[in-house]
């Protein structure tokens, strides 16, 4: 991040004036486009969806209120390619469908694709904040004789507001960072402008820059997911508000209009990739698969493993003694979430190039052969790249499993004679074990989804599933890349299954000592793409 | 055996600990009392090692804690604590939390220390069952039989009770007192209930914006408290203007009433005049005439809003027969001798350490 914001100190590129002058502007015209749409397809969808599912009660609604989640496990270049295979002219769809099937391959139809991916987000954490919403307000609304639409938009609504808030920033900076999509529909926007800039031009440093200027938006939306956070205190201990029971034909359309999502998020893309592998299946036995499986799970694996113990070490300090400099080290290395994956492979590349460079010249000067490219052009820096980006996972989930834990139990241990080691080892690694292995699974998980970082950063001849998927695609192998594609989205069934348990004890219990750490997903779940 | 000097402690910008002196002999029971806020959990946070001190010493059984180059680590210290919330572990058992403190005892050695807890906490054969299968009581037991397993140099107990309901109370600070003294130990207890300090406390401290007021035995601080804030905090008094007449002698309402010695007062200095509840009997001689302006039944005795001639009002309690009719006029007698007096400002000197000290800016 430094690096990238540094690129500014070095003046403007030469071709910054050329760039300001004709691509920039579309660049952001297209971002913000993007951001504009998808924000308010999310709002809309996330927000009717979370209040139905929390306040009205249909056929379906157990089934509904998680499969709601599952469009999250796909990422959304996946259900690009799909959909633009559904709708094709030679595809299924046409061939049953009497009119024209519209073109999606454009700004508007990437804005689609991302919004029918990133509404969980708002839904995951509006239906939360629905669900806590104590029956007191409603009451007193209706006391004072509000109807049933005045009491949704001047009670619950504003109540509401900050969770959805936050929903909506998280959104915002998966649609700011967005690569796949925006990439396999040729739409212009910031994100495949730095790697156009890096690629097409060779220009390093106009793309660090244009990477600045994203960067920059990326800040602000954090800031303003946080604020939305901090006012989330509303008092929840009240009796929630009960649920309408619907009957006749609302008992059939509610459930139906909650099902389209699901539908065109999911099912149909994920039945589509089913159905396009299963003559491919036998390659699931092929080197080549084998070997693109062995490396994403390696660097998965690895993303975990490092993330994971990253967090303990700076979560863990910080309980040990809160000092400033500790505070800080926790809540910087939370920031990599919000740092879009080709600004992060710029900045990688940049920084480890410098090492690399370094150690060279340093086994130059001391008369070794020199090394190499040790660091940059290995697996190392789509492990380094991920593990800055997806560390806040781990972080954050360790953080709020700490937090339940009182730190009177701490000091228990140090007055019964344990030192920092045996308090970690007896006391807070087995009462954090859930939370520990929930957030090294998601990490596990967005890292066989990532491909921006995966698709600059990776070594020559080597290849991810989610790089050999967007590459197939790219090159209209669609039926080619289900495979790989297919996997991917198994993968992120995963979190979305275990978020659901959380969503089933939505709370831990009152009694912080005896609750089993590890219900804290609800909050871990928002980083989780 | 606990000895401290001068501690002060700053908090984020907040002086906490202000200059505490405090004294524990082995094997007695102290016990701190002090509205919220007071600095009497971080003074035992101290103690334990939790916190850290600007300036002053402390010493136990001899080896300096603090105030000589690095304080000693909580786990160095070999003082059990035993929690408000109780903290205990809930992944481990009972006889796993009791064994938590003995890691370096053989496993024979391990497991008849923790029956014999158990046995003596009165808990025999619960060692399989997890924290969250004990009631409060029993978890308020096994905290202390944890806290007691590595025999430590001190006991420091936070608010031990504050957890449990009022019967179970009564009953667990009473076992725990007996248990302590049973097994010699030297304890520190913080609580803001008077009734449990009286009852638990060898040795009684009321502490007040992190200064400790007096530390004394139970009696003499509710018989002599050293300052109108102590007065104040413990019983229900109410304090009656009055002058000196002469050396152990003050005027009130134009009766004369023994009182305490007052400190840097001459007769015919105003002063006030502590008239707690049980203070004053009805006497036919008695020197105080009241008329009886309200009264709350309490079951044996009735609690009297008396009204003096002068117009100062006390509560006075006297027994239930005969009711006395509101408007009716009773003389009153001191029943206990003297009653304690302040000079009219007194609420800003401090008895220190046997002196009387301006508390400065108090």
């Amino acid at each position: 991040m430094l690096v990238v914001a540094g690129s500014w100190l070095a003046g403007p590129s030469p071709q910054w004036s050329h760039l300001t002058a004709t691509v920039l502007p579309v660049y952001l015209r297209h971002s913000l486009l993007l951001a504009l749409l998808t924000g308010g397809g999310t709002l809309v969808i996330g927000t009717a969806a979370a209040w139905a599912v929390a306040r009205l009660r249909f056929p379906g609604h157990r089934l509904l209120q998680w499969a709601l989640l599952l469009p999250m496990a796909c990422p959304a270049y996946l259900i690009a390619y799909t959909w633009t295979g559904l709708l094709a002219p030679e595809g299924p769809l046409q061939a049953w469908l009497p009119v024209a099937l519209p073109d999606i391959r454009n700004p508007w139809g990437a804005a689609l694709m991302l919004t029918l991916v990133l509404y969980p987000y708002v839904y995951l954490l509006a239906r939360a904040a629905f669900v806590h919403q104590s029956a007191l307000a409603q009451e007193v609304a209706r006391s004072l004789g509000a109807g049933p639409a005045r009491r949704f938009f001047r009670v619950a609504l504003p109540l509401a507001r900050p969770a959805i808030i936050a929903g909506l920033a998280l959104v915002l900076m998966e649609t700011l960072a967005d690569y796949g999509t925006v990439a396999y529909f040729g739409v212009p926007t910031l994100s495949t402008g730095i790697f156009r800039t890096w690629f097409g031009l060779g220009d390093r440093l106009a793309a660090a820059q244009l990477a600045a200027v994203l960067l920059a938006a990326m800040v602000a939306l954090l800031a303003l997911e946080r604020g939305a956070r901090r006012q989330r205190r509303v008092s929840g201990d009240a009796r929630p508000a009960a649920a309408l029971t619907l009957r006749a034909a609302p008992a059939v359309l509610v459930p139906l209009a909650l099902c389209l999502p699901v539908l065109l998020g999911f099912v149909l893309p994920a039945l589509q990739l089913l159905i396009w592998s299963l003559p491919r299946l036998a390659q699931a036995g092929d080197a080549d698969f084998l070997k693109l499986v062995g490396t994403s799970l390696l660097i998965a694996l690895c993303t975990a493993l490092a993330t994971t113990a990253l967090a303990l070490a700076l979560v863990w300090a910080r309980r040990l003694r809160p000092d400033r400099p500790r505070r800080l080290a926790a809540s910087l290395a939370g920031f990599g979430y919000a740092v879009p994956g080709t600004v992060l492979a710029v900045g990688t590349v940049l920084v480890l190039a410098a090492l690399d460079q370094g150690v060279n010249r340093l086994a130059g000067a001391v008369g070794l052969a020199a090394p190499g490219l040790l660091l940059s052009g290995t697996l190392f820096a789509v492990v380094f790249a991920c593990t800055v980006r997806f560390a806040t996972i781990p972080i954050q989930s360790l953080d709020a499993g700490l937090q339940a834990l009182p730190p009177s139990l701490d000091h228990a241990a140090r007055s019964l004679g344990a030192g920092p080691a045996r308090l970690l080892r007896r006391v807070h690694l087995p009462l954090l074990r859930v939370p520990l292995a929930s957030a090294a699974l998601l990490v596990f998980v967005d890292t066989l989804k990532e491909l921006p970082a995966a698709l600059v950063l990776r070594p020559f001849n080597t290849n991810t599933l989610a790089v050999r998927a967007f590459e197939l695609a790219s090159d209209e192998r669609l039926a080619d890349a289900a495979l790989p594609a297919l996997a991917i989205l198994l993968a992120g069934v995963i979190p979305v299954l275990l978020l659901t348990r959380s969503l089933d004890h939505p709370r831990p219990t009152s009694d912080p000592g005896n609750a089993p750490p590890g219900q804290r997903l609800e909050e871990t779940a928002h980083a989780a793409p | 055996m606990l000895r401290l000097d001068a501690v002060h402690v700053r908090l984020a910008g907040q002086t906490v600990l202000d200059g505490i002196d405090l004294s524990l002999p082995t094997g007695e029971i102290g016990c701190l009392l002090g509205p919220s806020g007071c600095g009497k959990t971080t003074l035992l946070r101290l103690i334990a090692g939790f916190v850290d001190a600007q300036r002053g010493a402390l010493t136990l059984a001899g080896e300096r804690m603090l105030g000589a180059g690095e304080p000693v680590p909580p786990e160095q210290r070999r003082v059990g604590m035993v929690f408000q919330d109780m903290a205990l572990f809930p992944h481990l058992d009972v006889a796993a939390n009791i064994a938590f403190g003995l890691p370096r005892e053989r496993r024979s050695q391990r497991r008849q220390r923790v029956a014999e807890l158990l046995d003596r906490v009165g808990l025999p054969g619960l060692g399989r069952r997890y924290p969250h299968q004990l009631s409060g009581g029993q978890q308020q037991r096994v905290a202390l039989a944890r806290a007691m397993a590595p025999r430590p140099r001190l006991l420091l107990l936070d608010e031990p009770f504050s957890a449990l309901d009022a019967e179970l109370r009564e009953q667990i600070s009473a076992d725990v007192r007996a248990i302590l003294r049973d097994q010699g130990s030297t304890a520190l207890m913080v609580t803001h209930d008077q009734q449990e300090a009286f009852a638990m406390a060898d040795r009684l401290g009321v502490m007040r914006q992190g200064r400790i007021q007096q530390w004394d035995t139970p009696a003499r601080l509710y018989q002599r408290p050293a300052n109108r804030f102590v007065a104040e905090f413990l019983g229900r008094g109410r304090f009656l203007r009055a002058r000196l007449s002469h050396p152990g002698q003050a005027e009130l309402d134009g009766a004369s009433v023994p009182v305490t010695a007052v400190h840097d007062a001459r007769p015919g200095d105003p002063v006030e005049v502590l008239i707690r509840p049980e203070d004053l009997h009805t006497d036919p001689h008695g020197p105080l005439r009241a008329r009886v302006v309200g009264s709350v039944f309490r079951g044996a005795r009735v609690w009297y809003t008396l009204a003096l001639n002068d117009g100062q009002q006390l509560v006075c309690s006297l027994p239930g027969h005969p009711r006395l009719a509101e408007g009716s006029r009773v003389r009153l007698a001191p029943a206990v001798t003297p009653l304690v007096a302040f000079r009219t400002d007194a609420g800003r000197w401090t008895l220190d350490a046997g002196r009387w000290t301006p508390d400065a800016g108090r």
